[in-house]
């Protein structure tokens, strides 16, 4: 009867702490979430392809302009859109939040891996007209940065019939770019992974490229080459701006 | 089975004394170090605030907000100031009225989250504070007495001057020496009154502080760690219940539409975190959505309030004291006709631009009025320049629609009207608007979202000369001020020239505050100042803490005298 008693009073008191605590959490959150702001949207379908990056909503935790942060909102991102959809929970609606509020934002998938996206201002001109704003996955970060814009492209438009009714069917596919961002924050594209290309925006380190990728046995092929060398020349103390125009 | 219940029992008090234990962690204590503890109204108060953590004593970093209060016995808050705390400390000054009456007054100083405990562990002070022109002085005050100076027997640190007299206008150094300690202090050398404060020090303060308060379960108060903290609820005039669940909105003037909102919890209040934009602007609350024929308004508290009135057994005559209050008159009537009164530097600090809660950050439809010809109302204006836009009239009421330009139809949707920034719920305060007044309109047509609030579309007007000044821009709103933060200000020591022009009055019962001297490791330092033409007796009165949270109190004596007048006698 005695334990039965020390169980009962137990019981209580966990749950009441664990609500005071709760409810402080609750009160606190509630008052200092940044909020969110976007227009309605409505996911075009029919494309043949995948127009998002990920394909399945994930928690994201979102880094606004304001310097506020908004923590554990699922969001998708479109790729041909190059926009951010949030899925609101509380109202059951999805919306296309405004480019310019999001500064940067954290995709977490269900295996703890994070993907870390951008926004970037490139110049494309010294006229504030020619200005382009994207997201990108930050690939990696430091003296030389690589950011991979993850766009979708429309490759092919084709006439098809579903259910009997003739349609016009896009081909959508990932085309992504590769932007290498300097220590002089001057940003350089590279059109494909080939050595050959990227000797050409880092003329002068040619020796120190080939050294590094002799040394540890790999080819500039892919993009797992490409982030692996950038963390080689990283990881160089003597690694200094190139010569070359910027883009 | 006895062992198990034993270990059960453990587990249960260790639980239950834990949530007390996240409470007591964060208490705060609160001390103010005022430069004087009487004053000529008119004067300046120069204060130095530590915060402290009242468990370890070293300087809390959780609240960057406090409250002082300044108030007479029995009456409301004469001055109010919401202050910046920067790693639990915080100084400046405050102006007094000219106009305050002759008595004594409570000094008092908190943070948002010490109202969590009893009003008894905020700092409190009694002052003194004299009109200039009171000449009778009717007025008790409760604490007097000479314990004023003492050495303190714990003080870590070694202060001396060179000698304990001093000539008018010389040249006073204080050397402090060489410790193994880092400390922050606050300085001050000022005529003695010998009126008591009932505070005299911060040990004194922490002593007091010592009893544990009984801690709530909840609460009720945030910190404020960042920014200021509105707290206020949602009552119906009629029965008097607080409303839950009801959406307060805020918005103030601006060249952009901006919005803050807040649902009122199961117990009708909500709490809104106002961020430096907010500063000093006037505030525009209002109820989204309200019921028709209900009576709600909003009620925002007051951070100030104090709810037990200061009721001093007000017993010492001030008869003693009187040759020194008339001195203290005379040097403020001088001062104030020569203007050399105390002058305040702000401490520079990085200005960030602040930020604008702004309702949307993507591209509006904007048209500039003056770029077209001249249209009376707002009804032409968006029949010529907004063809999305549509006015119509139900039920006797105007509504203003939009254009979805998905759905390709006019919504009977809620949209969101702006004037000059602050959120309008009625058209009819925009209908006689024209190109006269109007200088911009924004217009939204597709439905946004803005945290959890829906609107099938947005339209901000953005006038010539602050339209929604002059009028309500809500049914049920509320409007209030949102005063200034203080931020650092610091005492400015006279200039050379004054102290050399013989023919220029320099009489001073301060001599000397210094709110921010630190002390370094095995560094030894000091300060000068200079004595004025006031002949009297002097208190050098030094508070502050050490980095490991031990409490430093001193004060000792030093006289000016006129050595030249006494030895031509």
């Amino acid at each position: 009867m005695k334990r039965h008693l020390i169980f009962v009073v137990l019981l209580i008191s966990i749950t009441a702490y664990a609500q005071t605590a709760d409810r402080e959490k609750e009160e606190s959150d509630s008052i200092s979430q940044a909020k969110l702001a976007g227009e309605t949207y409505f996911e075009k379908k029919g494309y043949k392809g995948e127009q998002f990056f990920n394909k399945v909503w994930m928690q994201s935790d979102i880094l606004l302009s304001t310097g506020k942060m908004v923590l554990g909102e699922k969001v998708k991102y479109n790729g041909l859109l190059d926009e951010l959809i949030w899925a609101n929970a509380t109202i059951n609606q999805q919306f296309k939040l405004d480019k310019p509020l999001i500064s940067e934002f954290w995709l977490k998938d269900e295996k703890g891996m994070t993907t870390h996206f951008k926004q970037i201002t490139l110049n494309k001109s010294p006229s504030a007209s020619q200005q382009s704003d994207f997201f990108a996955e930050v690939a990696v970060e430091g003296k030389l940065a690589l950011y991979i814009q993850r766009k979708i492209s429309i490759v092919d438009k084709d006439n098809v019939t579903i259910d009997g009714i003739l349609r016009r069917q896009e081909t959508i596919r990932a085309t992504p770019l590769y932007y290498l961002k300097l220590s002089s924050d001057n940003y350089l594209q590279l059109d494909k992974i080939k050595l050959k290309s990227f000797i050409q925006l880092f003329p002068t380190k040619k020796k120190l490229v080939d050294k590094l990728m002799k040394s540890n046995n790999f080819k500039l092929k892919t993009e797992k080459d490409l982030i692996r060398l950038i963390k080689l020349l990283n990881d160089q103390e003597t690694l200094a701006s190139p010569n070359t125009q910027n883009s | 089975m006895k062992k198990y219940n034993k270990y059960l029992v453990m587990l249960l008090i260790w639980l239950m004394s834990g949530s007390v234990y996240t409470l007591a962690i964060s208490r705060e204590v609160a001390y103010l170090h005022t430069d004087r503890t009487v004053y000529i109204a008119g004067e300046k108060i120069f204060y130095k605030l530590y915060l402290l953590d009242a468990t370890t004593q070293r300087p809390s970093d959780i609240s960057k907000i406090g409250y002082i209060v300044l108030r007479a016995a029995n009456q409301n808050p004469t001055i109010k100031r919401r202050i910046k705390i920067e790693s639990g400390m915080a100084w400046g000054s405050i102006q007094l009225p000219d106009s305050l009456t002759s008595g004594a007054y409570q000094i008092v100083a908190f943070t948002n989250s010490m109202k969590n405990y009893d009003e008894q562990y905020f700092f409190k002070n009694e002052i003194v504070i004299v009109n200039r022109f009171d000449k009778d002085m009717h007025f008790k005050i409760s604490t007097a007495g000479n314990k004023i100076v003492s050495d303190s027997v714990d003080n870590p640190l070694k202060i001396s001057t060179y000698k304990n007299i001093y000539n008018t206008r010389q040249k006073v150094s204080v050397y402090i020496d060489k410790t193994n300690i880092k400390a922050n202090l606050s300085v001050s050398v000022f005529e003695n009154s010998n009126i008591q404060s009932s505070c005299n020090s911060i040990i004194e303060a922490l002593s007091k502080n010592n009893k544990q308060p009984n801690h709530p379960t909840f609460k009720k108060y945030l910190e404020e760690r960042n920014e200021k903290i509105l707290k206020g609820r949602v009552v119906d005039t009629v029965t008097g219940q607080n409303i839950n669940n009801a959406t307060v909105l805020l918005s103030c003037i601006d060249t952009v539409a901006n919005l803050q909102y807040a649902i009122t919890n199961s117990g009708g209040t909500f709490q809104m975190l106002l961020s430096d934009y907010y500063e000093g602007k006037e505030l525009f609350f209002t109820i989204r959505e309200m019921p028709v024929n209900q009576h709600w308004k909003i009620e925002v508290d007051d951070e100030f309030a104090l709810h037990e009135k200061w009721k001093p057994d007000l017993k010492s005559d001030i008869s003693n004291y009187r040759d020194f209050l008339t001195k203290a008159q005379n040097i403020a009537y001088v001062n104030t006709t020569y203007q050399t009164n105390e002058d305040t530097i702000s401490k520079q600090t990085e200005i960030q631009k602040p930020v604008c809660p702004q309702l949307y950050f993507c591209q509006a439809k904007s048209v500039l009025l003056s770029d077209y010809t001249s249209l009376n109302d707002f009804k032409e204006i968006v029949v010529e320049l907004f063809p999305q836009v549509r006015i119509s009239k139900r039920n006797g009421k105007l509504r203003v629609s939009v254009l979805n330009n998905s759905q390709k139809m006019f919504s009977d949707a809620e949209i969101a009207i702006f004037l000059d920034g602050v959120y309008v719920d009625d058209v009819d305060k925009i209908m006689k608007l024209g190109s006269e007044q109007i200088k911009k309109i924004e217009v939204l047509d597709t439905e946004r979202v803005f945290g959890n609030l829906v609107y099938k579309g947005v339209i901000s007007i953005i006038t010539k000369s602050n339209e929604i000044a002059k009028t309500t821009p809500c049914s049920f709103s509320l409007r209030i001020k949102n005063d200034k933060i203080n931020g650092f200000d610091n005492y400015t020591s006279e200039k050379n020239e004054t102290i050399s022009n013989k023919a220029f009055p320099f009489f001073k019962q301060l001599l000397y505050w210094n709110p921010n001297l630190k002390i370094k490791e095995q560094e030894s330092t000091g300060f000068e100042f200079f004595t004025s033409d006031n002949e009297g007796n002097f208190i050098l009165k030094i508070e502050g803490i050490t980095d490991n949270g031990k409490p430093i109190s001193y004060s000792s004596k030093i006289q000016v005298s006129n050595q030249s007048k006494s030895t031509v006698k």
